[in-house]
């Protein structure tokens, strides 16, 4: 009777190995989706999107760059410029407020540039650049496929799925040295609601004072399934008017904390405040035990009491103390006579996730002796 | 299935390497560790969930936790037990979830279960999960299918390891019982097995 019931147990297991073994993944691999997910972590935890130097040997189209206001286009050529297909909306349909200001002030420039290579053309129709940030707008022609970036398969090396024949890789920035564009945080996409578009955002710039207020760069556009990337000399010209550098080097003290503002540069399109610190982040009696504080964020609230928030993102970490905090704001509705840095931080619990309010919301604890007013000039 | 490996046939260097990697702020090797165990982990999910989209969402969000915690990971288990440990979490919060919202939309998840193709009452996998428990079901791809021993299940799921013993023995006699129920002419023997 044993040997017969081992048997039929034995039976039974195998059976179940069996079944759960032809249970198969419903995909090839989640690897990408995984990937994307952890890629955008790392955007939102302020990480540096460093991009891969692309070398390839190609026609260098270059073309002049002209500004056009908008107040100022004669007749003829808003006729010119109503024939390009997307002319100067690209940056308007964008979820970037400061970008779309600046288009319709019309202080984005059109190198109205195009390569063609075997059917597929592209063009660079827009760019805006003000010290902080550097966007470039696309137009793809030739391609029946709506969608315009292809999906990238490895961030690391910016390989790209090739399998539909001109779906764009990455854009490619660098400079005349050759050295790549340096920048804190980057998006490329298609822009919704504008059909074959791609938009390209570099953010937090590396070294701008060395930029200058006009340089050159070479865009390099790998494209599925044409062999060689298509390639744009752009030279860009920093918006002139209505920019704001300021080095306070104020800050304040918390205990051990300390903190230093050591730049903040307003143009009609964002801000940027760069602070320097060090020390231990300050707890409040609320973030002890179980709970713990994130890094510190820097608020900004104009005279007028209105309150912009950085983009920056969090580690998933108590207490990380960031030595140089460098985050874009959107701007306020008009220059301020103040702007008050109001430091806080979020509370983390044990697992690692945000203690939020009723509204579901994070709950912010500010530290008042932290704050510290700027005076703009 | 390998004995003595729990957690599948990867070799263990090729794991510990792609951990090093990543922790050294290689972010790509991680793909190693989810090519490794995606596949295992999502039939961990999907028999636990019994759902095919939450199964998919869920082995997503695991390596996604995975990732963000893997600097915690410490070698005293296997990988492979850790990330189980993290799958198993992540399918108890995920129920109890569910649990709350079915209890809201009854209505609408009867009709979502109507279209759960994956498990039709043909499905042996639904067959044999017919009534056995989340917890059950769990338990036994861990044991059964994993052979993991009762001492790294009590550190996955951390229950005790004496508990987990019983627990496994009522889940054995069920399934044996389930057997004989379609026809295995073994219900005398397991009737007095059981008596």
């Amino acid at each position: 009777m044993e040997k017969w019931q081992n048997q039929t147990e034995q039976q039974r297991m195998d059976d179940i190995r069996s079944s759960i073994g032809r249970i198969r993944l419903p995909v090839d691999s989640y690897n990408e989706q995984i990937m994307n997910r952890i890629e955008h972590l790392g955007i939102k935890g302020g990480n540096k999107l460093l991009k891969k130097t692309l070398a390839a040997a190609s026609i260098t189209v270059m073309i002049g760059l002209g500004t056009v206001a908008a107040g100022f286009i004669s007749p003829v050529w808003a006729d010119t410029l109503s024939q390009l297909p997307v002319f100067s909306s690209i940056f308007k349909h964008t979820d970037n407020p400061g970008l779309k200001l600046a288009a319709e002030q019309g202080l984005t420039t059109s190198p109205n540039m195009s390569v063609t290579k075997d059917g597929v053309t592209l063009s660079v129709t827009e760019v805006f650049y003000d010290g902080i940030q550097l966007a470039i707008g696309f137009e793809r022609a030739g391609v029946a496929d709506e969608r315009v970036l292809a999906e990238i398969t490895n961030f690391k090396t910016d390989e790209f799925d090739q399998s539909t024949k001109g779906l764009l890789g990455l854009p490619e920035v660098t400079l005349e040295s050759g050295e790549r564009l340096g920048f804190g945080s980057s998006s490329t996409g298609d822009v919704q609601g504008q059909p074959n578009t791609l938009l390209l955002e570099m953010r937090e710039l590396w070294n701008t004072a060395a930029l200058g207020d006009e340089f050159k760069i070479n865009i390099s556009v790998p494209v599925a399934q044409i062999a060689e990337p298509f390639k744009f000399q752009v030279t860009v010209k920093k918006l002139a008017e209505g920019i704001i550098k300021l080095t306070p080097g104020q800050g304040a003290s918390k205990d051990a904390f300390h903190y230093k503002v050591k730049s903040l540069d307003i143009t009609p399109a964002a801000m940027r405040l760069i602070v320097t610190s060090e020390g231990e982040v300050p707890a409040s009696p609320e973030q002890t035990g179980e709970y713990g504080p994130t890094s510190v964020f820097y608020e900004l609230v104009d005279d007028a009491g209105n309150v912009v928030t950085s983009k920056q993102g969090y580690a998933l970490m108590k207490a990380v103390q960031h030595p140089i905090v460098d985050s874009l704001y959107n701007t306020f509705p008009q220059t301020p006579k103040t702007i008050t840095v109001r430091p806080y931080t979020l509370t983390l619990d044990n697992e690692l996730k945000l203690l939020l309010d009723a509204d579901g919301k994070p709950v912010k604890t500010y530290i008042k002796e932290l704050e510290t007013t700027i005076v703009i000039p | 299935m390998e004995q003595g490996n729990p957690g599948g046939q990867v070799n263990p260097n090729r794991i510990e390497e792609a951990i090093h990697r990543v922790r050294a702020g290689e972010r790509q090797a991680f793909t190693t560790l989810i090519t490794a165990y995606e596949r295992q982990i999502y039939t961990y999910c999907y028999c636990i969930l019994r759902s095919r989209e939450e199964a998919e969402d869920a082995v997503q969000d695991i390596f996604v936790k995975v990732y963000q915690q893997l600097e915690r990971y410490e070698k005293r288990v296997s990988f492979s037990a850790w990330l189980y440990k993290v799958a198993y979490h992540h399918c108890l919060d995920q129920l109890r979830r569910l649990k709350r919202r079915n209890r809201l939309l009854s209505l609408y998840k009867l009709q979502l279960v109507g279209h759960r193709p994956e498990l039709t009452e043909e499905s042996p996998v639904d067959r044999m999960f017919g009534d056995l428990t989340s917890e059950e079901r769990g338990l036994l791809i861990l044991r059964v299918v994993e052979q993991y021993s009762f001492e790294e299940i009590a550190l996955i799921t951390g229950s005790s390891s004496a508990a987990l013993r019983k627990k496994y023995e009522r889940l054995r006699k069920k399934l044996i019982q389930q057997k004989a129920n379609e026809g295995g002419g073994c219900t005398h023997g397991e009737v007095a097995e059981s008596n």
